[in-house]
């Protein structure tokens, strides 16, 4: 089912909206490079909305002292316990094969943002 | 446990109404000027003309927006924790709880090495703002009494707010110095005279083997209950709980399941060298079960069978009380913590009983 989310006007790169879908809390973010991403937006370790918490990068390294800054806005954040998750993929970053969140697709069309249940 | 499970078990306790108790909560103060009412015309103009600040001790920041908190903490002005509306509106009333214990977040005045003087001004007046801006506000609220180490001012500062009928405990911070030297003991005598408890959380200060910090935090963070190891045996060989036999000590913060494995391994020690504190009369473990509880935050996310096997390894349901940390990032809710596959009495004693007895409530 499309279910329409808002104009595109009203979520610009870098931002995320909140909404519920038949009772399913979900996510739409629109990246800095202006993609779009919906996932289901409640974090499978203790249930806040992951739209209170943040869009951030994360590091990675091969060495000890080594950062190297990647995937600049999008990491979803959670606000409390900072678990992270690819909005790509809604995998974390821990343990992507057992820990994630559902994704949905997103489209633009006529102006509007619908995701997909 | 995937994903799908714990979303099903989590289900599963959000139905169950339990009375709650919340061991560890900070309160903070918006700045420090909310501290100057409560201060002398002496030690006022430290803060009001002489920029005072609370030095900085770990190397660390956090990597996250809202630094040491939660995200949806905030209130319109200030810090976490610092709105009392907020923190009775969030903690209090959206998690139904029926007594909560500030512990606050002012332990620079007690782990601080010199000037106790101001030390001990800064403290009081932090106890006042507990009082007038929390304490006398909501009945569910309980206190903790923030001290300087210097043990005649912090006895002076127990006598003089200890009666507080919502103050419930002595705040002892955990920093780089261990409680049990008899040097603080005047500190319990005052406590255990009062009816107090004594609480134990970590402070900034905090240090452990192998270098203060340990370099991350990341490493600093996961080796904190190394430092209550040290608090737990200086208490026990230095025999502050025969001296004080009905006192009794909360640790807050700093894990549960190394309990029995030091509760055996100071039994097994006591066997062949309690010669050497002959003060000590009961077997160590003895302490533990009678004298001491430890708060649950931060929850290692553990199966019920492995968390029911620590239960039964310290040989008491009694021991164990829930602590959420709020407004701190790593709360824990108490909907959504204790494994769901435990026994309703024993998940009563840990949100609720356990706590009561330790606070007599």
């Amino acid at each position: 089912m499309k279910h329409p989310v808002c104009m595109e006007e009203e979520l610009q790169s870098g931002e995320m909206k909140s909404l519920k879908i038949d009772r399913i809390p979900v996510v739409v973010i629109r990246s800095k490079e202006g993609e779009l991403f919906a996932l289901r937006d409640v974090c499978p370790h203790k249930g806040p909305a992951l739209s209170d918490g943040s869009l951030d990068g994360t590091c990675t390294a091969n060495e000890p002292g080594e950062y190297n800054f990647v995937k600049d806005g999008e990491i979803l954040k959670c606000p409390w316990h900072s678990w992270e998750f690819d909005i790509r993929t809604g995998c974390s970053l821990f343990d992507p094969h057992n820990v994630r969140v559902k994704t949905y697709e997103v489209t633009e069309e006529d102006g509007k943002v619908f995701v997909h249940l | 446990m995937g994903t799908e499970q714990t979303l099903e078990a989590n289900q599963l306790i959000l139905k169950q109404k339990l009375k709650v108790i919340d061991t560890d909560v900070h309160h903070e103060l918006s700045s420090l000027h909310d501290l100057v009412p409560y201060l002398s015309d002496h030690w006022k103009r430290y803060i009001t003309d002489y920029e005072w600040k609370p030095i900085k001790t770990t190397p660390f920041h956090q990597v996250r927006q809202g630094t040491k908190h939660r995200n949806d903490a905030f209130p319109e002005a200030g810090p976490p924790g610092s709105s009392f509306e907020l923190l009775q509106k969030q903690l209090l009333d959206e998690n139904d709880m029926t007594y909560a214990v500030l512990g606050g977040w002012f332990h620079e005045c007690t782990v601080a090495t010199g000037w106790f003087e101001f030390a001990a001004a800064r403290a009081s007046a932090y106890n006042d703002y507990t009082i007038e801006k929390f304490l006398n506000r909501d009945k569910r609220l309980l206190g903790s009494i923030t001290i300087p180490r210097d043990p005649v001012a912090a006895v002076r500062e127990i006598e003089r707010v200890g009666s507080h009928p919502q103050m419930v405990q002595v705040m002892l911070s955990v920093g780089n110095f261990a409680w049990g030297d008899p040097y603080y003991h005047p500190i319990f005598e005052a406590a255990n005279r009062m009816g107090l408890a004594i609480g134990m959380h970590l402070s900034a200060d905090i240090s452990v083997s192998g270098g203060d910090f340990l370099r991350y935090y990341v490493a600093w963070r996961s080796a904190h209950p190394q430092a209550y190891m040290t608090q737990v045996i200086s208490l026990i060989t230095n025999g502050v709980f025969d001296k004080f036999p009905n006192l009794k000590v909360g640790f807050i913060e700093g894990g549960f399941e190394w309990v029995p494995f030091m509760m055996n391994r100071m039994d097994s020690a006591y066997k062949a060298l309690r010669q050497e504190t002959p003060w000590v009369k009961r077997m160590p473990s003895d302490y533990f079960r009678d004298n001491m509880k430890f708060s649950t935050q931060p929850w290692n996310d553990i199966s019920s069978e492995h968390f029911l096997s620590i239960v039964d390894m310290m040989g008491s349901e009694d021991m164990l009380m829930f602590s959420s940390d709020y407004p701190h990032w790593d709360f824990d809710s108490p909907k959504r913590t204790l494994p769901p596959k435990i026994p309703q009495s024993l998940k009563e004693k840990i949100l609720y009983n356990n706590a009561a007895d330790l606070y007599k409530l």
